[in-house]
């Protein structure tokens, strides 16, 4: 009998063996899930809604380098690179988005309802199901799309997305911003789009990037003189600096450089995208509206998540390290 | 010591039964439908069951779905406005046609009908930047509409347009049902077929108005239209489709083109130019013979007879929407 006790605790033992430990507490499928729930989650609990900016096709090379000779035909219009737009957000639970968009002074009032998924595809993903505001970019002008691949959530709340129309870095800057108050829900659209449209308004406007009295770049070629009007289709801007003026006719100059970038208008002023990037420290994304001009003064902050020290816009980092490197767009003359 | 062992036998049996007693059961719902909600009903998705579905087993899909889409085409998906006006028009212009009672008592699209009809709000353009007539990325079984938000219903050259597409998919549809002689009619063009829209560049703005009808340089080598030369499937389809929408007098003229010479003074050029007249025309009415032909035997509805069914409706849905 002691035999047969010895055999029954010894399988016992190999029984309790046999159990699998869970090492991790969910399947990959729970684990992707849980992202799917979580983003939708984040969406439909915001009460003011989300204000996403969207840039569909950015260039980090593009007249990104003072130094570089502009030739005299290579400033047009069909040069140039494209800018962003607003979209105001309402995420419902039940699978429905209220959109309103900066494109034009209606649709910044009108409220178009359609339909969106949370899904898991490559990642998880929002994918705006029926047609809406933010479909009118999917053409060979701004190669928009109708699926969004989230990629973080920021220290600040914002949300970062990708599309997969790009393979390289830097072609595209979707985020998406929580709305804090009603009243900020009220007039962001409307203060973004004056604020844009008065930088568009503006007669052959200046940049100067300056630190004190010492100015490392101005531009000084006037634009609206020789066709007229600037490029608001694309949002983008140039700014060219007349190198070796020309003697005889003053609209053809015979050396220029010049840095460009597209826009956004945001509540407080317009914000560059990828941004007038004079060196690798002194780049100029986001600018405040004083009055009659822009400026965007840096200061530098420390970066927790990236472990680098950054230059950012003061009037969004208050209390960063002051540098007293500033750029300003001013109006020019007639 | 028996009474122990038969204790801890039974207290072993019991731990052991008990400890496969913990299967969870299975979640109701999918984990693939997370983040999706089931779609609430409405008056549009009413309307496309009663008039789609149910009649004729066609799904419609006018939500965006990447996977139906093809690969870098600015496709997006339509107004929701808009699709109820391209589906009435589809269902007068194409369904009732092949339903008319006087083909097979009217069940002729039985099991014959795509499984899908999908949506797009945006164009449906190819690497070279012209605008396609089908998926070239999808099988006939399905139907794909595009540019359904330009859509207007008393607008005649966007029904036309509407139409070209619809029955050129349909086309060929019917080509995968009713098996055709496609070494015979590859035959009759082979050394024409370009397999890619790159010849129709330089085209788009100089044939603007006849780019999706009838056009001069397709009968003068010996086609309906532009989108023919793309291959002998395309060739039928483009008959087929042409054909539909156009009246006979239309495809006469572009008969009577397919055999007028270009003109030259140098009578060397001239008697070139008068022997590519006559092999164009030669090809244009085998291969319109041919469909002719494959309609009446494969399909068994006279061609002409449908032609004429089709250009009234047309007239009928043109006038009633004016």
């Amino acid at each position: 009998m002691p035999k047969f006790l010895s055999i029954l605790f010894a399988f016992s033992l190999l029984i309790a063996s046999c159990q699998e430990e869970n090492i991790f507490e969910q399947t990959p499928t729970e684990r992707a899930t849980e992202n799917v729930k979580s983003l939708h989650q984040q969406l439909t609990t915001a009460p003011h809604g989300w204000l996403m900016t969207y840039f569909p096709k950015t260039d980090s090379l593009l007249f990104t380098n003072p130094n570089v000779h502009i030739g005299e035909f290579e400033h047009r219009d069909q040069d140039y690179g494209y800018g962003g737009h607003n979209f105001l957000m309402s995420f419902k639970p039940e699978g429905l988005i209220e959109m309103q968009s900066d494109e034009s002074l209606q649709t910044m009032v009108e409220k178009k309802t359609g339909e969106f998924e949370v899904n898991q595809n490559s990642s998880t993903q929002i994918s705006f199901t029926t047609f809406n505001y933010i479909h009118r970019l999917i053409n060979e002008q701004w190669n928009g799309v109708s699926d969004f691949l989230y990629v973080r959530t920021d220290p600040e709340g914002r949300l970062w997305f990708r599309t997969s129309s790009y393979l390289e870095v830097a072609r595209e800057y979707i985020v998406l911003r929580k709305i804090a108050s009603q009243e900020e829900r009220d007039t962001i659209l409307s203060n973004a789009y004056r604020n844009r449209t008065m930088f568009e308004e503006m007669k052959n406007p200046i940049l100067t990037i300056r630190q004190g009295d010492k100015i490392f770049f101005r531009s000084n070629y006037k634009i609206k003189h020789v066709r007229g009007k600037i490029s608001q289709s694309n949002r983008y801007y140039l700014f060219l600096f007349n190198k070796t003026p020309n003697p005889i006719i003053e609209r053809y100059p015979l050396e220029m450089n010049g840095l460009g970038s597209g826009y956004v208008g945001t509540e407080k002023g317009l914000t560059f995208m990828t941004g007038f990037r004079y060196n690798k420290n002194y780049i100029f994304h986001d600018f405040i509206r004083q009055e009659n001009k822009f400026v965007c003064e840096l200061v530098q902050i420390y970066d927790p998540i990236e472990r680098v020290e950054k230059w950012v816009s003061r009037h969004l980092y208050p209390h960063g390290r002051i540098t007293g490197v500033i750029a300003e767009i001013t109006e020019g003359d007639q | 010591m028996k009474k122990i062992s038969r204790f801890l036998l039974s207290l072993f049996c019991l731990m052991f039964t008990m400890g496969c007693n913990g299967e969870e059961e299975l979640s109701p719902h999918s984990v693939i439908d997370e983040g999706t909600f089931p779609q609430q009903e409405t008056e549009l998705s009413k309307w496309i069951q009663a008039n789609y579905t149910t009649p004729y087993g066609i799904d419609v899909n006018y939500r965006w779905n990447k996977n139906t889409a093809p690969q870098g085409s600015y496709a997006f998906p339509p107004s929701i406005e808009k699709v109820r006006p391209v589906l009435e028009t589809i269902k007068t212009l194409w369904i009732e046609l092949y339903a008319n009672p006087e083909f097979k008592g009217g069940r002729f699209l039985q099991g014959r009908t795509p499984i899908t009809i999908h949506l797009y709000g945006g164009r449906n353009t190819d690497i070279n930047g012209v605008d396609l007539l089908s998926n070239t990325q999808s099988t006939p079984i399905e139907l794909h509409v595009y540019n359904v938000n330009d859509f207007d219903p008393k607008d005649s050259k966007k029904v036309f347009l509407l139409m070209r597409s619809v029955h050129h998919q349909y086309a060929k549809r019917l080509l995968e049902l009713f098996p055709f002689d496609r070494d015979a009619f590859l035959f009759i063009s082979r050394h024409r077929y370009t397999y890619s829209t790159k010849f129709m560049v330089p085209l788009i703005g100089e044939f603007k108005d006849s780019f999706y009808g009838l056009s001069e340089y397709a009968n003068m080598r010996g086609f309906y239209t532009l989108h023919s030369f793309l291959s002998p499937e395309d060739d039928v389809a483009e008959i087929i489709s042409s054909t539909l929408l156009h009246t006979p007098k239309e495809i006469r003229q572009a008969e009577e083109r397919a055999k007028t010479p270009d003109f030259d003074t140098d009578p060397i050029v001239q008697n070139q130019y008068n022997k590519e007249a006559e092999a164009a025309h030669r090809e244009f009415v085998t291969k319109q013979d041919f469909v002719n032909k494959y309609f009446e035997k494969e399909v068994k509805i006279p061609l002409r007879r449908l032609q004429f069914i089709s250009m009234k409706k047309m007239r009928n849905y043109l006038v009633q929407n004016q």
